[in-house]
């Protein structure tokens, strides 16, 4: 079952991916403890991450989510949590 | 002179994002600034040369949406969803968000936040639609009422693009409010599609479907936003009168009382912005709020915030004063 979870560290990095690859900005500039907002994510990429990470975790997550959990940080923090992440950095890691 | 926009536009609310004006903003800017008005002349034109007239479909119709969109922004995206001045039903809440979604003023989060700024920075710098920010003195300018009536719509900094969130978190965590947010475009679509497809299904020809978007889509766009309700980020902040001594140039104005269903006592508003009710005195007539009033007694909407109070008492003027005519002779 673990298998089919990412690590935190790999969630946080494919987080970081896709939020840059939305608002069009070097990944390296994006920092995780900033609200993904304040770069311009703007709600329909917001709501697409949330259905990203639904097919990615595979289980149902809310549309609001990246506006309960505004940071990369606090998301990560928040699937960790739940279970949805293994909290870990497991040499195998989700190759979404 | 030139101002320097980026002072007089402080972009606290992107502090990260590269200031950038997108495809998509310019394009919708162009649409809702140029096509109600060339349809208005158009119409008008096609009317009075008897090549085209409108038919009691067509007025009806547009009077119908009109009505709709006009109550969904001030109800619901203005006094219920900006301010929360009263709690609503779900039913109530999805009607009014839906309802304003016609009305091509944006996004129904988006406005909300744009209008959460406003009040936040109320003629200041940073306010995204004041027509105080072209003059060093921050006096009247022709310019700046063009800006605050409509020119706000063109300026990247003004709509944004990053950090809005952070006006409105409770909203964009109302997952009824972000479906209908999100799927914008579809309403917007079908505030045009509507009055096409009632008037083509009247008429059985493509000539009425075209009247019917004419006058349901476009015209009444034009008689919604450039003529009348526009008006309360322009008129409402220019001329008119004063009855609290609130630290903006927000006026009341009579005039536009039931066009804008209460909302050009504007100056009312500003003293007193988390009030459902924006009549302050016997006389000031408040459409919204009798719409309110008879929402309250069906029971679908309660806790609904009145106008007196301590904080209102704070604002009021010593001695009521006109607000002079404003300064137009050093535009340019």
């Amino acid at each position: 079952m673990s298998n089919t979870q990412p690590s935190k560290d790999a969630l946080r990095d494919w987080l970081l991916t896709c939020v840059a690859a939305k608002v069009k900005i070097d990944r390296d500039k994006i920092r995780t403890d900033v609200s993904m907002d304040e770069y311009g994510l703007d709600s329909v990429s917001a709501v697409s991450i949330s259905g990203e990470l639904s097919e990615l975790l595979n289980r149902d997550l809310p549309g609001t989510l990246l506006y309960e959990y505004s940071t990369i940080d606090e998301l990560t923090d928040h699937l960790v949590r739940s279970g949805a992440a293994t909290g870990q950095s497991p040499a195998s890691e989700a190759s979404a | 002179m030139t101002p320097d926009t980026d002072n007089l536009f402080p972009d606290d609310t992107a502090d990260a994002t590269p200031e950038r004006a997108r495809g998509v903003d310019l394009v919708f800017a162009a649409i809702v600034t140029f096509a109600p008005p060339a349809a208005f002349v158009l119409g008008t034109w096609l009317w009075i040369s008897g090549r085209a007239v409108p038919s009691a479909v067509e007025i009806v119709t547009m009077i119908a949406i009109h009505v709709c969109s006009l109550v969904g922004v001030e109800l619901g995206f203005h006094r219920l969803f900006s301010h929360r001045s009263y709690t609503a039903t779900r039913l109530v809440k999805v009607g009014l968000a839906a309802m304003g979604s016609l009305a091509f003023q944006g996004p129904v989060i988006w406005w909300a936040s744009i209008h959460r700024k406003h009040h936040r920075y109320a003629d200041q710098p940073g306010d995204p639609h004041s027509m105080y920010l072209f003059d060093p003195d921050r006096r009247f300018t022709w310019r700046g009422a063009i800006h605050a009536h409509i020119g706000w719509v063109w300026s990247a900094r003004s709509v944004g693009r990053g950090g809005f969130a952070r006006y409105a978190k409770d909203l964009y965590r109302d997952a009824d409010l972000l479906w209908i947010h999100t799927h914008y475009f579809a309403f917007m679509i079908a505030g045009f599609a509507l009055p096409a497809l009632i008037s083509g299904v009247a008429h059985g020809s493509l000539q009425g479907a075209g009247l019917g978007l004419l006058w349901g889509g476009f015209i009444r766009i034009f008689l919604m936003n450039h003529l009348t309700y526009w008006c309360i980020n322009s008129v409402t902040h220019g001329w008119g009168r004063q009855d609290y001594a609130t630290p903006d140039h927000s006026t009341n104005v009579p005039l536009l009382a039931l066009v804008t269903l209460g909302q050009s006592w504007h100056n009312n508003h500003h003293a007193s912005p988390t009030s459902a009710i924006m009549s302050h005195r016997k006389g000031q007539l408040d459409p919204g709020a009798w719409i309110l009033a008879l929402l309250e007694r069906g029971k679908l909407i309660s806790n609904v915030r009145r106008p007196y109070g301590p904080a209102l008492e704070r604002v009021r003027r010593e001695q009521r004063r006109n607000v002079a005519p404003p300064h137009h002779g050093d535009d340019h």
